[in-house]
């Protein structure tokens, strides 16, 4: 029912419904036979009239009570609960289709729209389709005809849920319009040709079967937008080559789906497609009486079988072989992993026991790292391995060349033990088409993948008859690019992958290229068949596979994978979160002062709201609901609408504030300070990797406590005394964003990274502690309670760790100066006067004094896999860290270690001599000939000489194996992509009993250093050279990928002047490493970050100094990403 | 309540960066190791030894929620009128809302699939003495049908409309929590299965019988215990909590599940 009759006259002529049908019979003259069983009419858009779109903004919500201004819609949605709620008998309210038309929107929309149209007249008509500019034309006129509505995407219309989530939950502005809708019945198809089509609704089907009913069978497409009712977009597969698992199009949605083959689903247009749909979502439902599509008649989608009406599209199942590749069981395919992707693999297959570790750091790229057993084949001599077996390193990668499209494969490229002894090496092009369930692969293979030598190796008619052989492998020479790659035999492989209807079992079938006369140390396999097959069983983090190899054994896989890029633990043994309101900030008011949000049950001042419930008291046991918080146990209350006044800011909660910060973020916090308008935090130490989740958390506390005249808080971050950032946040726009939904337009940044000055406080040689600090530290007022040994954060004026008449002096001065300047200051006019001269310089409101020593003390762990001398070394002990700053950027750090229970015994592999001084290959001396040892024991200096250079120099036991002195520079403006660094060390090599005494052997060695964050694919690139610890000179370079929760995955290799044969086994330095920050990984915020290093064989040459502190890791906050790793707000 | 225990038991179930744990031992003192030990509690830590041990506010009603394996304890924040009835509003401190009326769910939000806008056809009620009046224990009672449509969200399957059908059960399912099944301790439990009737064969997770099971204590018309499934494998359970002492008889021994204070 229209209420309000302002006809939109979206009628549709007798002309423009013949034209229509005469299309269609043309293109599907069955289609309209059956049709005619049901209601279908269709539109032509470029015949249809409209009013003015200006008035159909304002009717599409009409019906409705307009919000009033600072209402919640939480609220609104309750008050209007008569009119959201109906009985089954009647046509339901429709929560899902939502709208909330936002005046703010307009303009940006209306640019949007223009946008859009722009878009569509600058695509290119395809040659081969004159009915291009047609549909073109009727589609820019359906365009036209779209008003721009405001409308912004509502994540929830739960008025109950939205109340406690006030994030979620708009404040409404007068102009404002909401409307919840009736739900409509049909879903609309959009024709390229710009024809409607509204069809009927059925719940669970997908969104082909839409389309299909509005298109002859002929016609297919490969992917869809369905814009939901509640105006989210999704771009969803449609064809069985791509068919992937996805959400179905509710009523309401309208669908986009450009038919194959034609111009509107060229890549061109791909971003029209996108644009469209996006600017489709600001509009009204689909089937609504104020959709553009009303007056169209629905049909019935064709008659479909119960198993096509109620597919259910699945993704392709991918799964490791035996060596860890995406593939099948022995043989590889084009699929690779998605990015972030990390999985550790065991395969069986007599003789052999394979354990693989794949990594993805791109979505077209995984490498490998692989130790193989060989059961039969010793290490080598009694002496040296007693009864171990053979293990061999090796390292693989695949690329995938091409990507997967409607007519062309997959296609990949990889290569087995690229860098090892060659033992277990191949290579490898394969192709990977899909259908559906069905999954084919075709490769030829070379190497250990050719040896059935079925095939001529191409390359030998190309490149000459020098690739119609393969040298053999060397054992105890690997590391080197054996330059033999798709050289020898080679072969064709290939196979099929089944995904069954039951959805954990996948089937394969392989033929393989391999044919197991050629193994490693004169090994083979009698295998009977051409053939491998098995079956795989997947769970969400287990594959577990079971395999026929030719027919004459069996296999057996176990693959754990996990996507390290979505690593992220809710920090559940943190202390929970400020709840942030809405109040005055500078000239700011709520427009609505009595609008609150939901209230932390802790709070003290929360009032139960419950309505109708059995509920007698107001109030919570909330010694209860902390213990519930810090447990697993929840506990709760219902929203409050008791509106809380803002704390009075005296001293003693303003302390509080500082404590609540500091326990918000696990940041250690110097001092505050305050101007007129700004509260500016120093921070010390501070670094890490999620910094926006932790600033949102530690300015929560200050916003609650802070005056209302203040409008901004500065963050300076200080580590080891440097002043390496400065965030600002813009505190009213910060608040809006934590209490409610705010319309795109109004969404602007509240955290920015603001560029930060030499720090004159700090300079290299200057006196580095800030001023109360030293005060506090003074052995004359203050006492340092020696028991305690822990860093334990806040100790503030009125700390027990101060004594007597100190604490007292302080603690009066302290709260004088507190009262006097956050306290009810009403100051004079004369000190208004004088404060507006000296606003310049903030005034000093609190100081966090601390102690200047830091110990801890904890278990040290270590182990060696994979050694000659026994596959398993470890040792368990414990672990003394010490640190005494003699200033903020002056400290003397150490390190003792004690090993209590290790098998090191059994370490007596010595590797052979190399030539070069050894500077790592002693390493077995170091970790075995003292049980105690000090690894590292050092005086280190910063400073900061410029706003974006940097220097350190540090003096000491820098590293287990070398001591000396060294300095560092680092050049590095804030957020900037680019970063220069050069460092100089001269150092002498340590005895092994890792204390005090020295080895002869000295040496100069020094790196500069570029740094480079290239933007593509979140990779970093750094590039050292310089002179290593052997006195070797090349450089290294080390590519790494950085995911948004800060896990980096990367490589080096190192090339130094040291040959081939000099450097020894493995030919180079190379490694592969993976960091996971704290932050991701553990319930609680830390700076930390774990490094997991591997290295196939520790060698000499290209040998760098191990150095504690490096300038780069230190001003990671300067970084131009820093505030956006994480998991977001 | 999901976000709350899918990290405690999210750092089990991932099973790879346990592996980082030693690694990380060989960098990590004092602090750090205090981080890992943390996490690692966190992830070994039973929520319903928290729950049970949990001293409730006499004035509050709880639910306690199992939502797919991870528990947390509820309270109840409003009581609605909507089309269906009298709906509860039940909250978690991480802010997900489950929503019941009748005994029957009726709505979740913030879950990892939620139920949205469910209307309920003259359903029968779950506590209405005549269900279970005069039925034999050896002969299965007349099923009763009602409509239902509801919305699966985040799938966008909305609007599914379908068929209901109760059965009185002679005795506890299968699946009964075992802290309800001994009829010793509650001898006034009646059981009740809902299941969707299926239109078709096609099984999809989708598509399933959605099966429900209720217990309802005939002496105080109160439904003491839900199941429902949301998906073929999604399905949400709750208990009023903590379990009505007065359903038990006076000396039965103490259920290993019962809270102490119950």
């Amino acid at each position: 029912m229209r209420l309000f009759g302002i006809a939109r006259t979206f009628l549709i002529s007798d002309h423009a419904v013949d034209a229509c049908l005469k299309i269609l019979s043309h293109l599907a003259p069955n289609l309209v036979k059956t049709s005619l069983a049901f209601s279908f009419l269709c539109s032509s858009l470029a015949h249809a009239q409209a009013t003015d779109p200006s008035l159909q903004a304002q009717q599409t919500i009409s019906n409705t009570q307009p919000p009033v201004e600072g209402q919640r819609l939480s609220d609104w949605l309750l008050k209007n609960q008569k009119t959201t709620t109906s009985t089954v008998d009647e046509k339901p309210s429709y929560a899902l289709g939502t709208i909330w038309n936002s005046a703010a929107e307009l303009h940006s929309q209306s640019a949007q729209k223009q946008a859009l149209l722009q878009s569509l007249s600058e695509l290119p008509a395809p040659s081969d389709e004159p009915s291009f500019d047609k549909s073109r034309a009727a589609l820019a006129a359906f365009i036209e005809r779209m008003p721009v509505t405001g409308r912004v995407t509502l994540p929830s219309a739960n008025a109950r849920y939205l109340e406690i989530q006030p994030k979620l939950n708009p404040i409404l502005k007068a102009n404002d319009q909401v409307k919840v809708p009736l739900a409509p019945t049909s879903i609309t198809v959009i024709r390229s040709d710009g024809l409607l089509c509204k069809v009927r609704y059925q719940a669970n089907v997908e969104a082909r079967q839409y389309f299909r009913a509005c298109r002859p069978q002929s016609v297919t497409t490969d992917w869809a937008w369905i814009i939901e009712p509640d105006g989210t977009v999704k771009k969803v597969s449609t064809a069985a080559w791509n068919e992937a698992k996805q959400d179905v199009p509710a009523p309401g949605s309208w669908i986009w789906a450009p038919p194959r083959g034609s111009g509107w689903s060229d890549k061109k247009t791909e971003q029209f497609s996108e644009q469209f749909s996006q600017f489709l979502a600001t509009q009204a439902l689909s089937g609504d009486m104020d959709s553009l599509d009303n007056d169209i008649s629905q049909r019935r989608p064709g008659t479909l079988s119960a198993e096509d009406q109620y597919y259910v599209s699945r993704n392709l199942p991918i799964s490791p072989n035996i060596w860890g590749e995406t593939g099948l069981l022995q043989t590889p395919s084009a699929r690779t992993a998605p990015a972030g992707t990390g999985s550790i693999g065991l395969g069986l297959w007599q003789p052999y026991g394979t354990v693989n570790v794949a990594f993805s750091p791109l979505d077209s790229f995984e490498f490998y790292l692989r130790y193989t057993n060989i059961n039969n084949v010793p290490y080598g001599s009694q002496s040296l391995s007693g009864g171990q077996t053979y293990k061999d390193k090796s390292t693989g990668l695949k690329l995938r060349l091409l990507k997967e499209d409607t007519y062309i494969p997959e296609i990949g490229v990889g290569v087995r033990d690229i860098l090892g002894t060659g033992l277990f090496s191949g290579e490898y092009f394969v192709a990977s088409k899909r259908y559906s369930d069905f999954d084919f692969n075709l490769g030829m293979g070379w190497g250990q993948l050719g040896t059935r030598n079925n095939v001529t190796n191409p390359f030998t008619s190309v490149f000459g008859s020098s690739f119609s052989t393969r040298a053999a492998p060397v054992v105890g020479s690997g590391g080197t690019p054996n330059q033999q790659y798709f050289h020898g035999t080679a072969a064709l492989f290939g196979g099929i992958q089944y995904h069954t209807p039951w959805d954990p079992l996948v089937l394969k079938v392989e033929v393989d290229g391999n044919n197991y006369q050629q193994l490693p140390f004169t090994n083979t396999i009698p295998v009977k068949s051409i053939f491998n097959f098995g079956a795989t069983y997947q769970t969400k983090n287990v594959d577990f596979t079971v395999a026929s190899l030719g027919n004459y054994q069996a296999m057996f896989m176990i693959s754990l994978h996990e996507r390290l890029d979505l690593l992220n633990t809710p920090k559940l043994a943190e202390a929970k979160p400020i709840p942030a309101d809405l109040k005055t900030v500078g000239n700011y008011t709520p427009a609505n002062p009595g609008l609150q949000i939901f209230m932390d049950p802790q709070s003290s001042s929360q009032k139960s709201a419950s309505v109708n419930t059995n509920n007698k008291s107001n109030t919570l046991n909330t010694d209860k609901a902390k213990k519930s918080a810090a447990t697993t146990t929840v506990i709760t209350t219902a929203p409050t609408a008791a509106p809380t006044a803002a704390p009075t800011p005296t001293a003693a909660n303003y302390e509080q504030t500082l404590r609540d910060f500091e326990e918000q973020t696990h940041w250690k916090v110097t001092d505050l300070r305050a101007t007129k308008q700004v509260w500016t935090v120093d921070l010390s130490d501070a670094s890490g990797v999620f910094v926006r989740s932790r600033i949102n958390l530690g300015v929560a506390a200050l916003h609650r406590d802070a005056p209302s005249q203040i409008e901004t808080f500065h963050l300076k971050f200080y580590n080891w005394g440097m002043l390496v950032s400065e965030f600002s946040v813009n505190r009213k726009q910060w608040m809006l964003s934590q209490t409610q939904l705010l319309s795109p337009s109004q969404r602007h940044p509240a955290i920015t990274i603001a560029p930060t000055p030499s720090d004159d406080e700090h300079p290299f040689f200057g006196k580095g502690f800030s001023k109360l600090n030293s005060s506090a530290y003074d052995s004359t007022s203050t006492t340092m309670d020696s028991n305690n040994v822990s860093n334990t954060g806040l100790g503030k004026v009125n700390s027990p760790h101060t004594s007597g008449s100190a604490q007292n002096t302080n603690l009066a001065q302290a709260n004088k100066k507190l009262d006097k300047i956050i306290g009810a200051y009403v100051p004079t006019a004369t000190e208004i006067l004088e404060q507006e001269k000296i606003d310049q310089n903030s005034r000093l409101v609190d100081v966090v004094p601390r102690k200047p020593y830091d110990t801890n003390l904890g278990i040290s762990y270590t182990q060696i896999v994979g050694s000659p001398s026994a596959p398993f070394l470890f040792g368990l002990g414990v672990k003394a860290d010490g640190t005494y700053k003699f200033r903020e950027n002056t400290w003397v750090t150490g390190t003792v270690n004690v090993r209590a229970v290790d098998n090191f015994g059994k370490y007596t592999y010595q590797p052979p001599p190399t030539g070069l001084q050894p500077v790592r290959t002693d390493i077995r001396q170091y970790m075995t000939q003292s049980i105690a040892t000090m690894p590292n024991l050092q005086l280190t200096n910063t400073g900061k000489i410029s706003d974006n250079q940097f220097i350190s120099a540090y003096a000491g036991y820098l590293e287990l194996m070398f001591a000396g002195a060294g300095g560092e520079y680092l050049w590095r403006p804030t957020s900037s992509k680019v970063a220069l660094g050069l460092d100089i060390n001269r150092v002498r090599q340590r005895q092994f009993n890792v204390w005090t005494s020295m080895q002869n052997y000295s040496v100069t060695t020094g790196h500069a250093t570029a740094y480079w964050d290239t933007g593509i694919e979140d990779i970093l690139v750094k590039f050292s050279y310089g002179k290593y610890l052997a006195g070797d000179i090349g450089g290294t370079l080390d590519l790494s990928r950085v995911f948004q929760n800060g896990v980096k995955v990367g490589a080096y290799a190192t090339r130094t002047n040291v040959n081939y044969t000099q450097f020894g086994e493995g030919s180079f330095d190379k490694g592969v490493y993976i960091s996971v920050p704290f932050d991701a990984f553990f319930a609680r915020h830390s700076d930390s970050v774990a490094n997991l290093l591997f290295t196939p064989l520790i060698r000499d040459g290209g040998a760098m100094l191990m150095r504690k502190y490096r300038l780069y890791d230190m001003t990671r906050t300067r970084d131009d990403r820093a505030l956006s790793v994480g998991p977001g707000d | 309540m999901y976000k709350l225990f899918a990290c405690a038991f999210g750092c089990l179930k991932s099973i790879l960066p346990l592996c980082f744990v030693p690694i990380c031992l060989t960098a990590c003192v004092g602090e750090k190791q205090n981080i890992v030990l943390d996490t690692f509690l966190k992830g070994i830590e039973n929520p319903n030894s928290a729950i049970n041990q949990a001293v409730l506010n006499p004035s509050y009603r709880y639910l306690k929620v199992d939502a797919n394996g991870l528990v947390a304890l509820l309270v109840l924040g409003y009581q609605d009128r909507t089309s269906n009835g009298v709906t509860d509003v039940w909250y978690s401190s991480f802010k997900e809302v489950v929503q019941t009326t009748g005994g029957r769910l009726t709505g979740t939000q913030g879950l990892d699939i939620n139920w949205t806008e469910v209307l309920l056809q003259d359903p029968p009620s779950l506590t209405d003495g005549k269900l279970f009046r005069g039925s034999d224990p050896s002969k299965p009672s007349s099923p009763i049908r009602f409509n239902r449509v509801r919305t699966v969200m985040p799938s966008y399957r909305a609007n599914i409309p379908e068929t209901v059908e109760l059965q009185v059960l002679s005795n506890a399912p299968d699946d009964a929590p075992s802290l309800l099944t001994n009829i010793e301790e509650f001898p006034h439990l009646g059981w009740v299965q809902e299941t969707v009737v299926m239109q078709t064969n096609v099984t999809t997770p989708y598509l399933s019988p959605l099966r429900a099971i209720y217990a309802v204590d005939t002496k105080t018309s109160q439904v003491v215990y839900g199941k429902q499934c949301l998906t073929a494998e999604y399905c949400i359970s709750w208990f009023a909590w903590p379990i009505n002492k007065a359903t038990a008889p006076p000396k039965t021994k103490k259920s290993p599940e019962a809270p102490p204070n119950s």
